[in-house]
């Protein structure tokens, strides 16, 4: 081998490792392309602000949307935080590694599930029994946030599961000398001890429950109105570009890029600032 | 309260917590399977799409789910594992390294339709590739990247470094050792990573529906269109057209995923039990 | 007729700050056993990293001065670093057995250079087995993963792969640190056994050792070449205190 085709082994490395640089910046770039011209005539306030979304007159408002996303996310974080994070404690601190073996990979199936999957789980299932027992269509923030808990639910808890087995052990073994229970040791040492960690995981599955699509389409409605209640349908901004980008033209279609490129601005917020907490964690 | 006594509540609502979770998981796969499975037959499998899927079977998207999994890893494996032994032998910890990694962390995170939208503006349109299976593949890889390259990384590194002096003492070169012992032995975890993202391939919906199209014909050749398992299952689903397909394409659905999951999790321990 | 096979001439190291090795003047004679003896922290195994240039693969490392083999500055722009890897061997001090075979691990350093015919790889595994005195013990069980050998056998298994390339020189770095005394002093016996045909140098906290073995012995102490002479005359009269506190163990 000789030292001339190492060198161009490494060079050609070098252009490979960029092409996740590449990638993201074509995405950001052709992304923005299509949305911004429309941003700039319509204007960003008034597309923010909008209340009607009504492609044939014109209307662009996309406030409903945004609402309706950011509903069904608050309600997927009520439903899949605790679950998730009261799960990980659990498995952690309550049980020993048999029993993790055993779980851990049928949280990692859990996640396997295609969405599609669980949003007809929601139509089938989950909603008839909203709609017999608690009213409504079935259809509504509250079914979606029960669906999409569950589904973030493999993000928090191996992250709340990884942030917890970090800690260093003498956090718990100089509790536990002290007298301290289990149960006390985490609510007053390890979980304030992880909780930036765990913080990173909730917002990793909030950006998931924001960008979530196909189980959303099914399950909360697609009505196009600003929710009073919990049973209200909505729909969210990926259902709304998902729902019309097939038979939309010209300037619907700008506006439908419009909507993604506000989506993707905010879930590139989300993630920088779990990514920010994850390095402020190691240092 | 008495410490002794929260602990027991504790343990009992957090004990919950896990039954609630895992009841989900196992209550999903039997009510599918329940309904799906008795409907897969070798006809169903084999059969094309016939009535826009009311009946007939599912072949053209088994066909089209398969070739798009396979281009993606074609595409997506080399860059993604070229990265990684970049990001482990060729550098250490600099400013190219965290630009990259944090680009491949942004893109961990961008949901499956902006894909789908870049995949549609960029692929379809600006390259004029169309609807199509290509189309397909080159999102999907693209979405692929960073999984294949953490996996990949963590895998890497847990080949310990004297093996590579061994081989830099007997005169070898850094590419020989990359080639003759660190890509062989960490080989399985690399494979866990593709595994993995395989699944996420035969799961992937929104970002396929406006890249490789919808067309109800088995795909001659990575210029067709061709509809995913998932994205068949999405239409007939969503518009009712027929439930006890839905079922069935469901049921198909469940048990690739299982068996993807199963194939990586035997794979990920031979590879543990090596070094653990 | 005492030819220099390895010449250093203001050899300075740098890890960064760290002035890690100071204006080392030395000699290694052809077919020589030269010790290399001092506290740790000394410079001793940077010494055998600047031998074969694996100290490259540092980025913090800095290496200033001549280094000649064979009249030949190795540090040289136009020199080929894998092809002195080949001649300059090295046996590191925690044996690493490749995870394969004991017959793979010694066709590995012949295939890395091109060799694939299997008739020659087993001529070869078996010369070199036998020169590191392993070939009785495990010549029935070519086949057997290296890492079910014991730490002697491993040991003996590294000296056996680093000679299947043909190196001219061998560099120990403290090669017996972890074995009992039956496979140390098997190790050493083959050491003296290859001397006829290489240029050997030993890296060793064993003071003991370096008296049994070497011809020549040097010592070093914080980076600087304190003495080095011929291994009867350093013994017997060191010239320099420092060298004589430490041999008789009034530091170390």
């Amino acid at each position: 081998m000789n030292e001339i085709a190492e060198k161009i082994i490494e060079k050609f490395l070098i252009m490979i490792a960029f092409s996740t640089v590449a990638v993201l910046f074509l995405i950001t770039f052709f992304i923005f392309k299509e949305g911004i011209p429309f941003l700039a005539e319509y204007g960003l306030f008034d597309f923010l602000s909008g209340t009607i979304w009504l492609p044939g007159e014109n209307n662009y408002g996309i406030l409903p949307m945004i609402a309706g996303s950011i509903c069904v996310t608050i309600g997927a974080l009520v439903v899949g935080v605790p679950l998730g994070v009261g799960t990980a404690i659990f498995l952690v601190e309550f049980t020993n590694k048999r029993v993790r073996n055993i779980v851990k990979p049928m949280i990692e199936l859990l996640a396997g599930i295609p969405s599609v999957v669980y949003g007809f789980i929601g139509i089938m299932v989950l909603a008839p029994w909203v709609r017999v027992h608690l009213g409504g269509s079935g259809l509504s923030i509250f079914t979606a946030s029960i669906v999409l808990g569950i589904m973030i639910l493999p993000t928090v808890i191996s992250i709340t599961m990884d942030s917890l087995s970090a800690l260093s052990p003498a956090y718990k073994e100089g509790s536990i000398a002290l007298g301290a229970t289990n149960w006390q040791t985490v609510v007053m040492v390890l979980l304030p001890a992880a909780k930036s960690g765990i913080l990173a995981g909730i917002i990793l599955g909030m950006g998931r429950a924001i960008g979530e699509t196909m189980a959303v389409i099914m399950i909360a409605g697609n009505a196009l109105r600003i929710p009073s209640s919990i049973f209200d349908s909505v729909r969210t901004m990926t259902s709304n570009i998902a729902l019309e980008m097939g038979y939309a033209l010209g300037t619907h279609r700008a506006a439908l890029f419009a909507n993604a490129v506000i989506l993707f601005v905010f879930i590139m917020v989300l993630n920088s600032i779990a990514i920010i907490i994850t390095k402020k964690r190691h240092k | 309260m008495n410490p002794k006594l929260t602990q027991k509540i504790a343990s009992l609502v957090l004990g919950s917590a896990v039954v609630i979770t895992l009841s989900a998981l196992v209550f999903i796969i039997f009510y599918i399977l329940y309904h799906g499975l008795p409907l897969v037959s070798l006809e169903f499998l084999t059969n094309p799409i016939r009535e826009m899927g009311k009946s007939g079977g599912i072949f053209p998207t088994i066909v089209s789910t398969c070739l798009l999994a396979i281009i993606s890893i074609f595409i997506a494996a080399p860059l993604g594992i070229g990265t990684a032994v970049f990001l482990t032998e060729y550098t250490r910890e600099n400013v190219i390294t965290k630009i990259i990694r944090f680009t491949t962390d942004c893109l961990a995170g961008i949901p499956s339709i902006i894909f789908g939208l870049f995949g549609f503006v960029f692929f379809v349109i600006y390259l004029g590739l169309g609807w199509s299976i290509l189309s397909g593949s080159l999102t999907l890889a693209f979405m692929m990247l960073p999984t294949i390259i953490r996996t990949s990384e963590e895998a890497i590194r847990a080949v310990p470094k004297s093996y590579q002096e061994v081989t830099y003492g007997l005169g070898g070169s850094k590419w020989q050792s990359i080639t003759q012992i660190i890509l062989p032995k960490a080989m399985p975890g690399i494979l866990t990573g593709i595994i993995l993202s395989v699944g996420r391939a035969v799961s992937e919906t929104a970002a396929l529906i406006f890249t490789a199209g919808i067309s109800l014909h088995t795909p001659v050749s990575i210029f067709s269109s061709g509809r995913s398992m998932a994205v068949h299952f999405y239409t007939i689903a969503r518009e009712g057209i027929s439930m006890p397909m839905a079922f069935a394409t469901a049921a198909v659905l469940i048990i690739t995923v299982l068996m993807i999951n199963i194939v990586s999790y035997f794979l990920m321990n031979r590879f543990l039990r090596r070094y653990a | 007729m005492l030819k220099d096979k390895i010449q250093i001439e203001n050899l300075d190291v740098y890890f960064g700050e760290k002035h890690v090795l100071t204006k080392v003047n030395m000699t290694v004679h052809e077919h020589e056993i030269l010790s290399i003896i001092g506290p740790a922290n000394g410079g001793k195994s940077t010494i055998l990293r600047v031998l074969n240039r694996m100290l490259d693969n540092d980025k913090e490392a800095k290496v200033r001065g001549k280094v000649c083999i064979d009249g030949k500055n190795i540090y040289d722009e136009r020199g080929n670093v894998n092809r002195l890897r080949k001649s300059v061997g090295i046996i590191f001090a925690i044996p690493v057995p490749l995870p394969m075979s004991i017959f793979d691990n010694l066709s590995y350093g012949p295939r890395l250079h091109g060799i694939t015919n299997r008739e020659k790889l087993l001529t070869i595994a078996e010369k070199c087995l036998r020169a590191a005195s392993l070939w009785d013990e495990v010549k029935s069980r070519l086949s057997m993963s290296a890492l079910r050998l014991s730490g002697g056998q491993q040991q003996r298994l590294c000296l056996a792969r680093a000679l299947t390339v043909e190196p001219e020189i061998i560099l120990f770095d403290e090669p017996c640190s972890g074995l009992d005394p039956i496979s140390t002093s098997k190790v050493e016996k083959t050491m003296l056994d290859l001397q006829k045909q290489y240029t050997i140098v030993l890296v060793t906290n064993n003071v003991k050792q370096a008296e049994r073995v070497s011809d020549r012995c040097a010592f070093f102490l914080f980076g600087e070449l304190v003495e080095i002479g011929s291994t009867k005359q350093l013994f017997k009269s060191p010239k320099d205190k420092r060298t004589k506190d430490y041999i008789t163990g009034k530091f170390g």
